[in-house]
């Protein structure tokens, strides 16, 4: 039995304006196809196999692809961080010198601004203007913790900027503890932080 | 220039394709080494699991995902064990040689020492003292420090082999690194694929019972997530979002929808100031839908992926008879409706997200 020649039909992964039929010929096991990376524009007439004898006994699988794009995007343009306010009420639960009726308790809940304004003292003191000038979008705030997004050249400057900061908030004080974790946060956009994350902690 | 400043350094990478599935999928022999199924086999322990479908997909599959003895439950143990009981008695014999286990330790990828088991393979992750202590044979992997240093060195054993046996030359040297410098009892997170261990692992009647394991349950948590702005997309449109800027922009949006972000709602009105994040628009629009994610957390297997995904492929994007093109697929290029799923494995190092289509196009992304 002959093997049925590819038509171009069934070779045209791309152009959207064309139908995008299935590019399979049609053999009754579809295994051990060998994908090709095919670039979306290859014309049809060019993808036909490059064995010119269509009755070789080997058939030639290339025409079996099912990968009709694959790449890899390297520098994304955002990084994501997850920052978590944690308040010395929330740490000394044993010792009473410390308690005061907190000013932020730690079941209580960030808000936008809040967000904002505990970030921006450290951005400035670390890198003066230029600090305070990088743009923050705020994501998510639940609780105590809260996912920004920053441009990926900011994200060491955010980072280190964090990193060991201290100050106040109110009536409570602040500090900035780094914790270099290899484990991501758990409920970010976990695949888009750069690998070696630090998950800041902003006490308060 | 500033440190800051620089731009050089380890980036993440993210390795996207677009696909196409196999045209008829046998349940019985389910494939796995095309995409998306390698990209499952992958990942060999996933943490977290998020499935985001729009509202009336969700209403199809519903029954199948909340059923209690369904392809959405599973059920993992967490024992303490040590390295070196793994490979006595009964445990040995039962589950790696004759069963099929996957295990995972404790300990930080690149930072503690890991152990784990899949497919029979023992995996055992250490700094350098502790590898030059064990004497046994291993690899070098990097840790992302300094170069040329060889801090961190991996030793592979396929225990399924028959040279892996009691009195063997090979294992008893493995024993003894196991007895003598990996002795220290860790906590363990253990999955049995055997169908039989659904019943006979809460009943205690398994090998691992006489190390009291606590028995969790995978079960799913499902938060609907109503009136959020989609992008406008069908089927037709996937072969213009293949620059980097629109992929990773997809990408985005269908991460914050499985975060639950305020701001891919329809009425959030924040400050730009406060935040610049709009749901992207891919020259077509967007339109106001509700959306569902469904969240499995705890010891997932990559075999509880697979099946959830092609229960949900084959229950909520039926084609319609007269809109299929005799491959599996669909001709209406007009399809709109999709599902995404997403697994975290565990150390947060590896992450993938697959966005089906109905029909047979796939959209993978791989996160490094």
């Amino acid at each position: 039995m002959a093997p049925k020649p590819p038509s171009s039909t069934l070779q045209a992964p791309a152009a959207t304006s064309s139908s995008l039929s299935a590019p399979t010929l049609p053999h009754p096991a579809p295994s051990s196809a060998n994908p090709t990376s095919k670039h979306s524009e290859q014309p049809p007439a060019a993808s036909s196999p490059p064995n010119p004898n269509p009755k070789s006994k080997k058939r030639k699988r290339k025409d079996n692809v099912h990968i009709l794009h694959q790449t890899t995007f390297r520098k994304p343009s955002w990084t994501y961080f997850h920052l978590n306010l944690v308040t010395p009420a929330a740490i000394d639960t044993t010792s009473t010198s410390m308690s005061k009726p907190a000013a932020s308790p730690a079941t209580a809940s960030l808000d936008l601004l809040t967000v904002s304004s505990l970030l921006t003292p450290p951005l400035t003191a670390f890198l003066g203007l230029t600090g305070s000038s990088i743009a923050i979008d705020i994501l998510k705030t639940q609780g105590c913790d809260v996912w920004i997004r920053v441009a990926r050249q900011d994200a060491r400057a955010l980072r280190a900027s964090l990193t060991g900061w201290m100050g106040s908030c109110e009536a409570g004080r602040i500090f900035t503890r780094t914790e270099e974790l290899s484990l991501q946060p758990r409920t970010l956009i976990p695949h888009m932080l750069s690998s070696g994350q630090a998950k800041d902690v902003v006490k308060g | 220039m500033l440190a800051m400043h620089r731009n050089d350094g380890s980036d993440t990478k993210f390795y996207f394709s677009h696909s196409l599935l196999p045209r008829y999928i046998d349940p019985h022999n389910i494939p796995t080494k095309k995409k998306p199924f390698s990209t499952f086999g992958a990942q060999h322990f996933t943490h977290r699991l998020d499935l985001i479908l729009p509202e009336e997909v969700f209403e199809l599959v519903r029954n199948r995902l909340e059923d209690e003895t369904g392809v959405g439950r599973a059920q993992y143990a967490r024992v303490y064990m040590k390295l070196g009981e793994l490979l006595q008695g009964d445990f040995f014999t039962e589950y790696i040689k004759k069963g099929n286990i996957t295990m995972l330790s404790e300990g930080r990828p690149l930072v503690d020492n890991v152990f784990s088991l899949y497919e029979g393979v023992l995996r055992i992750e250490v700094d350098r003292p502790t590898y030059e202590r064990c004497g046994l044979e291993g690899k070098p992997i990097e840790d992302g420090g300094r170069k040329h240093q060889k801090n961190r060195w991996v030793m592979e054993f396929d225990l399924r082999q028959p040279s892996m046996l009691h009195g063997k030359k090979g294992f008893s040297r493995l024993e003894w690194a196991c007895k003598n410098v990996l002795d220290q009892s860790l906590t363990w997170l253990f999955f049995n694929f055997s169908p039989t261990s659904r019943e006979s692992l809460p009943e205690g009647n398994e090998p691992i019972s006489t190390y009291h394991p606590f028995i969790h349950s995978i079960a799913p948590v499902t938060t609907s997530l109503p009136n959020v702005l989609a992008p406008e997309l069908t089927v037709a449109d996937l072969t213009a979002l293949y620059d980097q800027e629109d992929s990773l922009s997809l990408l985005e949006y269908l991460n914050l929808l499985s975060l639950d972000s305020p701001r891919v709602n329809s009425t959030d009105k924040v400050d730009a100031f406060l935040s610049r994040y709009a749901v992207p628009d891919f020259d077509n629009g967007v339109a106001e839908k509700n959306m569902v994610r469904v969240r499995w957390r705890g010891f997932i297997s990559p075999q509880f992926v697979r099946e959830l995904f092609l229960t949900v492929r084959t229950e909520g994007m039926k084609v319609k008879k007269e809109e299929q093109d005799g491959d599996g697929g669909t001709k209406n290029k007009q399809e709109k409706r999709w599902f995404a799923l997403s697994g975290l494995g565990f150390g947060g190092q590896s992450a993938y997200t697959v966005m089906q289509w109905a029909g047979r196009e796939t959209l993978v992304w791989v996160c490094e």
